[in-house]
């Protein structure tokens, strides 16, 4: 079975089976570009540390055998997006604040979409019933609105009517 | 789930250094979340999963979280416009808004319009929308306008020429006051020129009210069309039927052949086939309808005429309402319809002359119908069911799924559903759907299950049957339904879903309460849904204490 060598920022080599890394359309891509047919061969991940590396792979190890998921078709438009989390990926996403958003992270640059999408999930949920003050200060971001922008997103916001 | 507090995270304060992702600001406890949020892509992905009352709040974060969440709000809402408009005392003013907020925007009736604005001046709204929102209309993609004036309709018909070549939907519901009688105003000058192709434009919706009966109302559908190459789907209610001669990429037609007001209720039938004649090639899916609610006139001479009739090559799915309104001789056959695979057809009480039965005739057997959906309109006791019934069983002999839709109100009587309903029992059925309308009387419930489940019998050897029933609009009331109780549940076996849902009975919550436990305790598939307040009932809200 083909393996892959990944090359955590931290430094730390890990040992994949190409498999189970092939959810990442840029392990992927790079693997059909360079045609890695030697074991000893090294991708290096600048932008995944090791922890969260053995989380992703956890992850793709467990959804391997998943069917792909299909595109959204770009003319239709996006819908609230609602499918159930299973309790395996439930009980895995169960993380501090600071891996979760490492995690997306990576499942970004790694261009995971299962994973990506999961991650930000929870984060949507964690958003739900908040106020914009409470997001804020639950994700340290400086509200940069003037009070009249805020005015006007809530006068837009009253203009747009669900259809 | 148990998420962790957004606070925890200090004492991994440690970890920052195990990554590479951050800058010099690393070691701040704020760019951990803010490096993901704020990667665009992310936080789209984030944002799409929120409601849209969540993502209006969302946007009130900061002045990303406003952009891309107003981008993902702009695809899942409509934008009022006139909102945009007040008076200042002397003039129409303008608010203007956020661009990825006017991808879908909609222009309502006068009335809508800001309190602020004079009667005189709301005309004037709709001009300063194509005139002072230009640049943003770049962005719009759907619009649906409520034409009431001709000034208002050249306003939008430049805007189309100027600014909205990017559209892909329009809706139009064209007013009742917008030609008042004024049969010699002959065309309308915005028309004398064409508008550019737009090459974009995918989908129009035409609804003209139908005290309309002047020929621009009309035409202003047919210069939309001429403009749409690639339009794939039309739903249209006009009085003319449109040439579409230049749409050779139409997938999907809805077309309602409405009256005007002052001339004879005459259904064109050589209008129809014209149209479709255009189309031939090119359309999967064709939904015709006529007028509700008024006696039309065939003028038979048109049955008589050799009309050249349109091989439909494509056609797979072809609804009729009512049915008997369109009498097409020698085209209801494998010939003419060879790839057809489902039929609606709609039955209502209209005069003699214009009866199923004679409309069936026209049938010449199609063994490709595997779909078939009837649907019976009040008084369909009236024209025979049981003859149309064996007619239909006749002419679609190979019919796996069925879908039936019946009018049970209140004087209907046992012995007419068990007509109606005995002819389908010939049908070797897979998938079969009941939904029964406005029934009063439990005892029409239980005659509807004794008799669904009298086609699973006739050939249970054959097939596994999958049946729903579905009683909506159930004015039964609590006393009346509790006497058929049993014989209910007795009959609901074979079936695979049996849902019951209340309409104006103001008792369907009691009896909810006190019924649906019995049938759950029963082992019966019936569930029970029901409604409080107004009569939605085809949208029944789900009572989950009860499921």
């Amino acid at each position: 079975m083909p393996f892959v060598n990944l090359e955590s920022s931290d430094g730390d080599l890990v040992k994949v089976d190409v498999d189970v890394i092939k959810c990442s359309v840029t392990i992927n891509a790079l693997i059909e570009h360079l045609g890695l047919e030697d074991d000893n061969e090294v991708v290096p991940l600048q932008n995944v540390g090791t922890e969260t590396l053995h989380k992703v792979l956890a992850w793709a190890k467990h959804h391997k055998d998943d069917l792909p998921s299909v595109d959204d078709d770009e003319d239709d438009p996006p819908r609230e997006r609602r499918t159930d989390i299973t309790t395996w990926d439930a009980n895995f996403i169960k993380m501090e604040q600071i891996q979760l958003f490492d995690l997306i992270l990576a499942a970004n640059y790694l261009d995971i979409s299962g994973l990506l999408d999961l991650g930000c999930k929870i984060v949507a949920d964690m958003i739900k019933g908040k106020t914009a003050d409470e997001i804020r200060t639950m994700f340290n971001i400086v509200n940069d609105l003037t009070p009249q922008e805020q005015e006007q997103i809530r006068k837009e916001n009253e203009w747009c009517e669900e259809k | 789930m148990d998420l962790p507090s957004p606070f925890s995270q200090k004492g991994n304060i440690s970890l920052l250094s195990c990554s590479q992702i951050g800058d010099e600001s690393a070691m701040e406890n704020t760019s951990w979340t803010s490096i993901a949020l704020r990667n665009p892509l992310i936080l789209d992905q984030i944002l799409a999963q929120l409601d849209i009352t969540e993502l209006k709040k969302a946007r009130l974060v900061c002045r990303s979280w406003r952009e891309i969440g107003g981008s993902l709000l702009g695809k899942r809402t409509m934008l009022c416009i006139s909102k945009l408009f007040y008076y200042d005392g002397c003039k129409l003013c303008v608010t203007p808004v956020a661009s990825n907020l006017m991808r879908r925007i909609t222009i309502p009736t006068h009335h809508k319009f800001d309190d602020s604005i004079p009667t005189r001046k709301k005309p004037n709204v709709i001009i300063k929308v194509f005139k002072d929102l230009a640049h943003q209309l770049q962005f719009t993609r759907e619009i649906i306008f409520h034409v009431h004036q001709r000034k208002s309709e050249n306003a939008f018909i430049t805007g189309l020429r100027r600014n909205l070549k990017n559209i892909q939907h329009i809706s139009l519901q064209v007013g009742w006051d917008r030609y008042k009688p004024s049969p010699s105003s002959g065309v309308s000058p915005a028309y004398t020129k064409n508008l550019a192709v737009l090459t974009k434009l995918t989908s129009i919706n035409f609804v003209l009210g139908e005290i309309i009966d002047t020929y621009p109302a009309h035409s202003l559908l047919q210069f939309l069309i001429d403009s749409a190459p690639n339009l794939k789907y039309l739903k249209g209610r006009s009085w003319l039927y449109p040439s579409l001669e230049r749409c050779k990429n139409l997938k999907m037609l809805h077309f309602q052949n409405t009256v005007p007001s002052t001339s004879p209720t005459d259904v064109n039938l050589i209008g129809a086939i014209k149209m479709l004649g255009h189309v031939k090639d090119s359309l999967i899916e064709m939904v015709l309808l006529c007028p509700n609610g008024r006696d039309t006139v065939v003028d038979m001479s048109q049955l008589n005429q050799s009309l050249d009739l349109p091989v439909m090559s494509k056609l797979t799915s072809l609804s009729i309402r009512p049915a008997a309104e369109f009498m097409f001789h020698d085209f209801f056959n494998e010939d003419y319809l060879p790839v057809l695979t489902t039929v609606l057809l709609q039955v209502k009480h209209t005069s003699d002359r214009l009866n199923v039965s004679a409309y069936l005739n026209l049938w010449k057997g199609h063994r490709g119908i595997k779909y078939f959906r009837l649907e019976l309109e009040e008084e369909w006791q009236n024209v025979g069911a049981n003859v149309i019934g064996r007619k239909i069983v006749r002419v679609f002999p190979s019919v796996t799924k069925f879908d039936l839709r019946a009018w049970l109100g209140e004087d209907i009587v046992i012995q007419a559903i068990e007509q109606m309903m005995t002819p389908y029992q010939k049908w070797e059925l897979e998938d079969v759907s009941v939904t029964g309308d406005h029934v009063t009387k439990s005892s029409v419930l239980v005659a509807v299950l004794k008799n669904v489940v009298r086609w699973k019998g006739a050939y249970s050897i054959f097939f596994a049957s999958a049946k729903h029933v579905h009683f909506e609009d159930t004015l039964v009331q609590q006393r009346e339904f509790s006497l058929h109780i049993h014989e209910l549940i007795s009959n609901s076996e074979g079936c695979t879903g049996v849902k019951i849902c209340g309409g104006y009975n103001r008792s369907v919550q009691e009896m909810l309460q006190l019924l649906g436990p019995i049938f759950e305790g029963s082992g019966t598939p019936i569930r029970m849904y029901g409604e409080c307040g107004s009569h939605t009932g085809r949208t029944p809200c789900l009572l989950k204490s009860l499921l």
